[in-house]
Parts: structure tokens; sequence; C-alpha cells
């Protein structure tokens, strides 16, 4: 880790590769800019555990007199993304009762609490295993499979590479225990429950009998409901209980084939639309839509153009028409439609950025002004761009606005605040740019990568809100 | 029966350490920040082991404060 300043820590991209080399966990939501963006946090989020045994190797560096620990409990709060900087507090409640805590810009995003007083140094009964190297495997499974699962994980990082890397967290706990915390990393991340894990807590003790050269593991529960997973492990000096979530695989949309037997085949037939956004969520399901009924979507991408190229394969393998092309609404919007053939006179204004994140203050101004970018100023820019593109001006829109704005939940305030904006802006665009026409919709939660949620919730039918939309959009004659 | 409340008390303050005591009684989703998907998760099933209950997935959604958990539990207890 580097250290910015007393007690600062900054994840950077060189410490993130190390861990997931040290630990064997290249999870996806870790290690992969395209996948990660598909998940709650929405980027690439540092190992819980990478934090936790920082912590450990930090606060063992203020003393080298600390007692041996007997247990250890641990929670994720938050995710703390890669290239953030983290805080550790400590706070010695007793002698024996030590609480740490990582936090980013003041907010806890990991919590341990430490009880002190173990006598003596973990005898082995057997020599760990350590630097077995072997193929990374990250496991997709399903709930069926993931109950009642049972199995080992095997230390890849060699004793040299964990004392090396953690040094005063090793010589406090010993290599076997610092290597067997780091363990519990693969096994969540890339065992049980694998590839849509979610790391919530875990507790251990550390036992002074011998436990396993490698980390033994069986699930003991699984809540269905939540998804939730209950995993008792045993070896590498430690014995307990980890807790993880089997996280919603992303946001399946209705298939081109499912919707082909719901739109009528010539309903759009040789209409062009332009779909920002379309490489998933809303922005896929209009690009299938319109396809199914004869049109000719143009889906783009920012980042995710390997989800794009599957949307358009999904259609053309089926007999339908799709292009794609690359869109950022960071630049010049004019620029960008160069690129395309001929004029496209419908539009569906699907760019997004994150929106649920992990929040520092009730009211944060330079996420209201990315909302806006997002929301206001890029949508403004494409309609310009395309009002310039012909000669009449005319054009066709959906602006998806959403019931925050009237609901406001909590931590949607800046949000709420730019789709209303959004909301204005086609109001008036409607009102004094002839020909244009916005139709904006505040929408329910639907199904998405970004509404997704570890709770059972209720979201609307895409189908149901969607289709009709699209039906008013391209009911228009321009 | 009297229980209930210091007990409910005791797995919110495990969940969420950040409240200080005397305010978890008035917690609430809207002004506990660290009170998403992932806590009520976690402090269901917590609760749920304390207490040896279940709470049906549709009441889930009405359980948004100490006090509702807290009147829920008090209805499941007393038909138990």
């Amino acid at each position: 880790m580097t250290s910015d300043a007393k007690n600062a820590f900054t994840f950077n991209e060189e410490l993130q590769t190390e861990f997931a080399r040290l630990s064997g966990d290249w999870n996806p939501m870790h290690m992969n800019t395209a996948s990660a963006r598909r998940t709650q946090a929405g980027r690439r989020v540092v190992h819980g555990v990478h934090i936790v045994v920082c912590a450990l190797d930090y606060v063992a560096s203020l003393s080298g007199s600390l007692s041996l620990p007997t247990s250890l409990g641990t929670r994720f709060v938050k995710p703390v993304y890669v290239g953030e900087s983290v805080q550790f507090r400590e706070t010695f409640r007793t002698n024996s009762d030590l609480r740490l805590e990582a936090l980013v810009e003041g907010i806890v995003v990991a919590e341990a609490d430490i009880t002190l007083g173990g006598a003596h140094r973990i005898s082995r009964s057997a020599r760990p295993e350590y630097g077995l190297s072997d193929e990374p495997v990250c496991h997709e499974l399903m709930l069926e499979e993931i109950a009642g699962r049972s199995g080992r994980v095997h230390l890849v990082a060699t004793e040299d590479e964990i004392a090396h890397h953690f040094p005063n967290a090793v010589n406090w706990l010993g290599a076997e225990v610092v290597g067997g915390l780091i363990c519990l990393s693969r096994l969540v991340g890339m065992e049980c429950p694998g590839l849509h894990s979610l790391f919530s807590s875990f507790t251990v003790e550390f036992p002074a009998t011998g436990t396993p050269p490698s980390l033994e593991y069986r699930v003991v529960s699984l809540d269905k409901r939540f998804r939730l997973v209950k995993i008792e492990v045993n070896g590498c000096g430690l014995r307990g209980t980890v807790a993880a979530f089997a996280r919603h695989p992303p946001a399946l949309q209705t298939s081109y084939k499912e919707l082909l037997t719901i739109v009528s085949p010539n309903e759009f037939q040789g209409q062009r639309a332009l779909v920002i956004g379309g490489s998933r969520g809303l922005g896929e399901f209009t690009a299938k839509a319109l396809a199914a009924g004869g049109g000719v979507p143009t889906i783009t991408y920012a980042t995710g153009k390997e989800d794009a190229d599957r949307v358009a394969d999904e259609i053309r393998q089926s007999g339908g028409s799709c292009d794609v092309m690359r869109y950022d609404i960071h630049t010049q919007a004019s620029q960008q439609l160069e690129v395309l053939s001929s004029f496209v006179p419908y539009l569906y204004y699907y760019a997004t950025c994150q929106i649920f994140c992990r929040r520092t203050k009730r009211f944060d101004p330079s996420l209201l002004e990315e909302f806006l970018k997002f929301y206001v100023t890029g949508f403004y820019d494409l309609c310009a761009a395309l009002r310039s593109k012909r000669e009449n001006g005319f054009f066709s829109a959906f602006y998806p606005s959403s019931i925050a704005v009237a609901d406001r939940p909590r931590d949607m305030t800046e949000y709420a605040m730019a789709k209303a904006a959004g909301e204005v802006l086609c109001t008036d665009l409607h009102r004094f740019w002839p020909g244009i026409h916005i139709i904006s919709v505040r929408l329910p939660r639907l199904l998405t990568d970004q509404t997704a949620t570890m709770f059972p919730t209720e979201t609307a039918s895409t189908v149901d809100l969607i289709l009709p939309i699209i039906r008013d959009v391209q009911s228009v004659r321009v | 029966m009297n229980d209930i409340e210091p007990r409910l008390v005791r797995c919110f303050s495990a969940v969420f350490p950040g409240i200080p005591e005397p305010q978890i009684t008035n917690a609430n989703v809207e002004t506990v920040e660290t009170w998403d998907s992932v806590a009520m998760a976690t402090l269901v099933t917590a609760v749920e082991e304390e207490f040896g209950v279940e709470f049906d997935v549709d009441s889930l959604s009405n359980l948004t404060s100490f006090q509702s958990i807290l009147g829920h539990l008090k209805q499941l207890k007393a038909t138990q």
C-alpha cells in the first residue's frame, strides 16, 4: 500500500492486481471494468479483505506489543473503488477489545472488532501449503448449486510474499493466519458464491489447536429471500463463519425472439432510430423492440462494447437489423454523429452514469454536475446536433425521466434535481424548436443493472411500460 | 415479552454500530446512512435468529424503522 499522508492508504491499480495475484481472487467485479459496470457498485471495487488485512498491518505497525487476538469480526459496509484513499481509525474500548474502522472521506466502509488476549501462537498439526498455483476459475453458481456446497481453498501466495506485503500483520498474527484471511477473499470471490458474490462479513477465531493446512469450507445456510449464504470455514489458523450474498446476475432484458412474438413484424418497418445507451437495460430492450418491428436501430455504447455487440448479434442472428457505434456524451455530439450513413429521425436517450453510489454527504455538488452532464447538457447537445443535420429539423425523441422527481427517495437528491431539469429542457425544446417531438415519462423502477438490489423488490414490466412509449415516439411522422 | 425491545436494540447495535444506543429506537431507513438493501438483509436475518421467527417476504417492505420492526415482532410473538 502507498501512504499518502499519515494513516491514509491509496488502493491503486498496482495494488489491486497484486492482491488478486496473492489471493487468487480475480473476480471481474475487482478486475474487469466492463463487467464491474454491470454490478451494483457500477465500478471496480477493492477486495474487502485487502482493506482488512491492510488495517491489521496498520494497527500492528503502531505497536509491537499487541497481544495476540482470539477473534476477529469484520463487516464490509460500503464499496471502496479502485484508486480511492482509505483511512484507518483504531479504538481500544478496553484492553482486550479493539475496534478498527476503514473510512473513505469520513464514511465508514469497513469495520472490524478484535478481541485481544490470545496466549499462544497457533500451533499447527500440518504445515500450511503455501504457493499452490492453480488455474483461477471464477465459478458461476446457481442458488441450487450453492446450498450444501463444500470444498477447499489453497493459499496461492508464498509465505515470503505474504510477509513482504503485510510485514507487520505477519509479525503479529503469523503468515499462516494472514494467508488464511487472504484465502477468504478467494473463497467468496471465486469459489462460493463465486462470480456473482458480495462479501458481507466474517467472524473468525484463532484456535490454539491446529487447523487444516488449507481453508476448508462448507455452506451451512442459504436464505433464498436475500440470497444470503453462510459458510463455515476452518483452516490456515482460523475457524469461523463467512456471510456473503449471491448477487443477481446482470439484469436480462426480454429476448429478441420473445419480442418477435409481441411486436407486429412491420410496425416500425424501415424506421431508423438512434438508441443512446443501447448496450443494456432499457436501451437494449428498445433496440430489440424496434428491430422486432422491422426498424433499424443504431445502438451506442460508451464503455460496454462487448455488451453492445452482444445485443446487435442477438438481433442479427434472428434476421433483424442493428448497427453499433460508440458515443460518449463528454465528446461533441455533431462530430460523433458524422459516422451515421443517413439521418436518424428517432432518438431514445438512455445515457446514464452510475445512479446509486456510495455517498459521503447529503448533497454533493459534483454528483449533481455529473448528472446534469448526462441528463441535461448531453441531451441538449445531441438534440441540437440532430436538428442541425436536417433542413426541417424534425425528429421525435424519448427522454426517460423518473418517479424519483416526485417521490424523492433517500440519497437521490442530485439525481432527482437533474432529471427535473431534464424535464424542463424537454418541455422548452418541444415548445420553442418547431418540429421536434419529445416524449418525457417519469418511469418507475424497472429491471436494469442499476436497480438491482439484494432486497426483494417489485419492478414494473418493461414490455408494458416501454413498448407503448416506443409506439408513441415512432408514430410521429418526421 | 418485555425483553423484546432491548434485544432488538442489540440487533440494531450489531448491524449499525455507528448509531449511538440512545438513538436506536428512533432509527429508520431515511435517517440511517448505512441502512441499504444489504444492511436490511443482514438486520432481518439477525433479528430472525435472535427471536426465532421468520418474516414473511411481503412484510419486509414495511419494516423501515426500529419501531415498525418492534411492532411486527410483538405481533409475531403474540401469535406464537
